[in-house]
């Protein structure tokens, strides 16, 4: 498989991911003739949308998995020297309307984080942008408890959401899931549920998953100190 | 004067009362619950309760409290009138029972009502009535003891379909009789008579405060036989109480600074510490007293006050849960339950309440070879990094803890074979390593054999090495010099591959070694010389040279200028 074309197989998919590991940004963008921007700061997500081209991600906001044919999420993190991840890693939007019965089972948090590939990549802020190395994929299904958590965190979320306490819900919910503020700058509108059950503007939301929750999905799987 | 339809308009104070009394008046109960509280905050130290026809004809609660100034006995039948409750910041740090001002007004909206008390400086006593919707009458004089009596008669006459909801007075009355017995228990100073029918019920005198014997006269023998008490405080929360098997019966109290409780948070944690400890499903039967700063919970979320608001519920829920546990577990307190007897003591699970055995055996003179403890002792201190102290009962031992280590992680590795691979992990980032074009020709020769060792590499250039995967045993360790000493190792004129996996398992042994005394700290090194022996190396024979016994002869005579037989124990 050619960097850039969609894999046929999961077994594919993660050969691939293989081959990427331990190689540069730079290397890569070269392979897929793209410009490294000088700046991360205003091309957010960058990166991600590199590796997504890398293996060949149906690149598209569609609500579902990165690869559909397989159910695979790809979440590129990037982790600091010692492999901490350095931020939360955002999963999808939080429905803020339409909502009323929506359960774990059918939710798009559940579907996405069903099968993740984790791609880590190097960010400590040392290391310049071109230098930085992929690290090596993890393909990733939660643990029975980590889905149990997964599930009570997204209850008590939506709970809030549909009952319109959104002004309550703040990033300390939730053990692993937290809820907060996606939009690129704070003058963004969306609807909402106020607590009256009547649509208010609030600024759009995403489900993340917690930096701890996801050092602990690292720490479990790599030889890390 | 009529008033056109679908206008709004005030509601009539007595509409409004008879709509709070919805909210606070469930059953005859809930009047008894609210004049019994309202004779505690009155500080009585004997309280009646009369009931008659299950507490619909008559309820009448008598108490010896401060009584009401007879200029006052008309506002107390006024709503949202109370001396409980003077500021909005009292209402943050409620710490009487009662504070809304609603019970009385409510209780003589649905009821004949007649209300007569006392002070206790004046010589007589002042009563008036309320009916229903009616105003109250003129206060008149009347012969009364000091404190207060509440006498509610015909409840619900004049709400007929509240009163279809009621049931039998027998279970009226039981529900008065339980509700008593949830006071009576938190409030042992007071005593209280229940009388039903003109017949004595419960006769409860004052006793101390967590007073067994009035737990045991309301919970009953069969509770407290087989309860254990607890009694923990933490973060300023107190939880004390009792706790007992499960099939004690249904008693199932709980409490937040003397107030009855709901609360699903508490009762959760409760059932959680019974699930863990006993067997799953089982009922727990306990008694659950919660004190905290008035400021740490608000009670004023619902009228009747069964329910309040925790400002930090899931400490409070991690605290009971593991304050129900220790009592469970027999771990908590050491105070029994009722008395010393035998048969009274707790037996909750086999063994749980028996005093745990102790490091006895060294005292005991018939004891076997074993009653020395661990051969390699207790570790004191690391030395250089590489050497355990370590006491046991002959004297001190010199533990050579990078040499077992070492030999500890080599045996593991040995024990791969083809198939069994050693459990390696990978790298979160692939780690490149220099190396001369040699040296990557000679470790990239040997890749089979490293990956059965746990180390996986691949080649990155002509002059780099990318280790992918390394042993799980080695996790943490500088991959750079891995490979150098690999490729050394590698480099060694070619025997047989047996000979390099032999040498190769020392190199990683090595690392691993290193890696682990750095990484152990102190309260792990007990561990280390358990595993040690546990590998046989603490049998004397087994690894001369990797540890020495000084005895306490030894010791002395090592201080006095030599040892007497210094080549008996020589290290390797």
């Amino acid at each position: 498989m050619t960097p850039g074309t969609s894999p046929e197989s999961e077994r594919e998919l993660l050969a691939c991911a293989e081959r990427l590991a331990g190689r540069t940004l730079a290397e890569i963008s070269l392979d897929l003739k793209t410009r490294l921007p000088s700046d991360l700061k205003r091309a957010k997500g960058w990166i991600g949308e590199l590796i997504e081209r890398a293996l060949g991600a149906s690149a598209s906001s569609l609500p579902e998995p990165d690869f559909p044919r397989f159910g695979i999420e790809l979440k590129t993190i990037p982790v600091d020297r010692a492999g901490r991840p350095r931020e939360s890693t955002y999963v999808t939007t939080v429905p803020l309307v339409d909502n009323v019965g929506l359960t774990w089972d059918e939710s798009l948090v559940r579907k996405k984080l069903a099968r993740v590939l984790w791609v880590p990549v190097e960010a400590a802020s040392a290391i310049a942008l071109a230098d930085r190395r992929i690290g090596s994929p993890l393909l990733w299904s939660p643990t029975h408890d980590q889905e149990a958590t997964l599930r009570a965190d997204f209850d008590e979320i939506m709970e809030l959401v549909c009952m319109g306490q959104l002004g309550r819900v703040s990033a300390r919910y939730g053990t692993y899931l937290q809820i907060r503020p996606k939009a690129a700058h704070g003058r963004v509108r969306t609807q909402g549920i106020g607590e009256s059950g009547r649509g208010v503007p609030t600024l759009p939301r995403g489900f993340y998953l917690r930096a701890s929750f996801t050092e602990e999905i690292l720490r479990a799987h790599y030889a890390l100190p | 004067m009529p008033i056109a339809p679908g206008r709004i308009r005030l509601l009539a104070d007595d509409l409004i009362n008879q709509i709070a009394a919805g909210e606070i008046i469930e059953r005859p109960a809930s009047v008894v619950k609210e004049l019994i509280e309202n004779s505690l905050d009155a500080g009585a130290t004997r309280i009646e309760v009369e009931i008659e026809g299950g507490g619909i004809r008559l309820i009448r609660v008598r108490d010896d409290g401060c009584g009401i100034a007879p200029e006052d006995l008309v506002l107390a039948l006024r709503r949202h009138a109370t001396s409980k409750l003077q500021s909005a910041e009292d209402l943050y740090a409620i710490t009487s029972l009662g504070f809304r001002g609603e019970a009385l007004p409510s209780i003589g909206a649905v009821s004949r009502l007649t209300l007569a008390s006392r002070t206790a400086g004046s010589d007589i006593g002042w009563a008036l009535e309320l009916e229903g919707a009616a105003r109250p009458s003129d206060p008149c004089p009347t012969a009364h003891p000091p404190g207060t009596s509440v006498t509610v008669r015909d409840l619900m006459f004049n709400t007929p379909a509240r009163r279809k909801f009621l049931r039998r007075e027998r279970t009226e009355f039981l529900h008065i009789q339980e509700l008593l017995k949830r006071i009576a228990i938190s409030r042992c100073a007071v005593a209280f008579r229940l009388l039903n029918n003109g017949r004595a019920v419960l006769n409860l005198r004052s006793t101390e405060p967590q007073s067994e014997s009035r737990v045991q006269e309301l919970a009953g023998h069969h509770f407290m036989g087989r309860a254990a008490f607890f009694d923990l405080t933490s973060d300023g929360i107190r939880a004390w109480g009792w706790a007992a098997l499960p099939l004690a019966g249904d008693i199932q109290y709980l409490y937040i600074n003397g107030r009855i409780l709901r609360d699903r948070t508490v009762n959760h944690a409760i059932r959680r510490a019974y699930e863990d400890t006993q067997a799953p499903g089982a009922e727990p039967a306990f008694i659950v007293f919660l004190e905290m700063e008035a400021g740490a919970v608000d009670v004023n979320v619902h009228p009747a006050k069964y329910e309040v608001r925790f400002g930090e519920s899931r400490l409070i829920h991690d605290f009971v849960y593991s304050a129900v546990k220790h009592a469970l577990t027999g771990t908590a307190s050491e105070r029994s339950c009722l008395s010393d007897s035998a048969a009274h003591r707790l037996v909750l699970a086999p063994g749980i309440n028996q005093p745990r055995p102790t490091y006895v055996r060294a005292q005991s003179p018939e004891a076997g070879p074993d009653f020395l403890g661990p051969p390699l002792g207790r570790a004191i201190a690391l030395v250089r990094q590489r050497y355990l102290l370590a006491e046991n009962a002959l004297g001190l031992v010199v533990v050579d803890a990078e040499g077992a280590l070492r030999r500890l992680i080599a045996s593991r590795i040995r024990s791969a074979r083809p198939g069994h691979p050693v459990c390696s992990q990978p790298l979160l980032i692939p780690q490149p390593v220099s190396v001369s074009p040699a040296e990557a020709e000679r470790v990239l020769g040997h890749t089979r054999l490293l990956e059965r060792l746990g180390l996986e590499v691949d080649r990155g250039g002509p002059r780099t090495i990318i280790v992918r995967r390394i042993p799980a045993l080695l996790r943490g360790c500088d991959g750079e010099r891995l490979i150098r000493d690999v490729a050394a190792v590698l480099a060694t004129p070619g025997g047989p591959e047996a000979a390099h996996e032999r040498a190769l398992c020392d190199t990683l042994a090595m690392h691993g070694a290193t890696l682990a005394l750095a990484s152990r700290t102190r309260g792990h090194w007990d561990g280390l010389l358990r595993e040690i022996e546990s590998l046989g190396l603490g049998h004397p024979g087994a690894a001369r040279g990797l540890w020495r016994q000084l005895t306490g002869e030894e010791l002395s005579s090592l201080i006095a200028g030599g040892l007497r037989q210094p080549d008996e124990h020589a290290v390797e």
